[in-house]
């Protein structure tokens, strides 16, 4: 056996004993699970309180106009009807029979005694027998 | 592995992909490791070739071997990886030791192994893949052929050439 042929096996020995470091699966399995996403994760909770947060304040009820002085305008006043109605003497209040009612009135539509009929239109029958040249000759 | 295993895989069952996958991680690293020369680089081919490994193995059509046509695979990660990264030279991967071995013994099968290294790095990339494939891999003609989809012809050539060259370097060092 040549000097070189021994080189080669004892490399090729080497060679074939060469092992893949760990478990080639689970390595896979690490590689495609990494996500860029997943580096968002620990910020999740933080996320979800702030969103928490931000459906009270939406679902909140308005706080009440509170008229401190002068300065303070409610932008859109509640109907007030039933406090003046309230607060009004009875004598201010407007009597019952003033209301006027409205009068009952029949409403006629004057009837059309009849419709004029449409003139007729005369009838005339076209014959299919006569040919192009027989009615020009005629 | 069974043909039953490779039917399996390829129709997607889990248990059958990760043991296909087991079985041939070792093929994949030390072919890698034998063209890359680097166990950083032939870890990232390894895991890479098995994912494209996966991907494609619904196109496997049984006309090689799986482990023949998973050599192609990683013959064409290796080739890729190669092309995107300097030339090994100081970044080469010193032997593992074997606990087991004599000093003298480990010496000289460490010079034998680092010996033939360097003649395997000085060849032309093709004539080493070649080498790889047939000596080191074991494969035949038709099955190096079918890993670096080439003509059986081209190969036997290839390797021959890869042989004379390898022994003319050897008996010039």
């Amino acid at each position: 056996m040549s000097k070189l042929r021994q080189q080669l096996d004892t490399a090729k020995d080497a060679y074939t004993s060469a092992k893949y470091p760990g478990d080639l699966v689970a390595d896979l399995r690490r590689r495609e699970g990494f996500s860029p996403w997943r580096l968002l994760l620990p910020l999740a909770p933080f996320a979800a309180i702030a969103a928490v947060i931000a459906l009270v304040v939406m679902l909140m009820p308005e706080p009440p106009t509170k008229q401190i002085g002068i300065d303070t305008v409610a932008l859109n006043p509640p109907a007030q009807t039933d406090v003046v109605d309230a607060l009004l003497p009875e004598a201010m209040a407007m009597p019952s029979d003033a209301v006027t009612s409205m009068p009952a009135e029949t409403l006629t539509v004057p009837s059309m005694t009849s419709v004029p009929s449409m003139p007729t239109i005369p009838t005339w029958s076209v014959s299919t027998d006569v040919s192009l040249d027989e009615s020009n000759q005629g | 592995v069974t043909d039953q295993t490779i039917l399996d895989a390829r129709s997607g069952n889990r248990t059958a992909r990760d043991q296909l996958v087991r079985s041939l991680q070792d093929v994949w690293y030390r072919f890698c490791l034998g063209l890359l020369r680097n166990d950083n680089a032939a870890l990232d081919a390894t895991q890479e070739t098995a994912l494209r490994f996966l991907r494609d193995l619904s196109k496997f059509d049984g006309r090689s071997s799986i482990k023949t046509w998973s050599l192609g695979i990683a013959l064409n990660v290796t080739r890729e990886m190669r092309r995107g990264r300097p030339a090994a030279g100081d970044e080469e991967t010193p032997d593992r030791e074997d606990p087991g071995e004599s000093p003298v013994r480990h010496a000289e099968k460490n010079e034998a192994v680092e010996v033939v290294r360097q003649l395997l790095a000085d060849l032309p990339e093709r004539q080493r893949e070649a080498l790889v494939l047939r000596f080191f891999e074991d494969l035949s003609v038709d099955e190096t052929a079918a890993a670096m989809k080439a003509a059986p012809g081209t190969v036997k050539a290839t390797v021959h050439q890869a042989l004379k060259a390898l022994k003319k370097r050897f008996e010039r060092s």
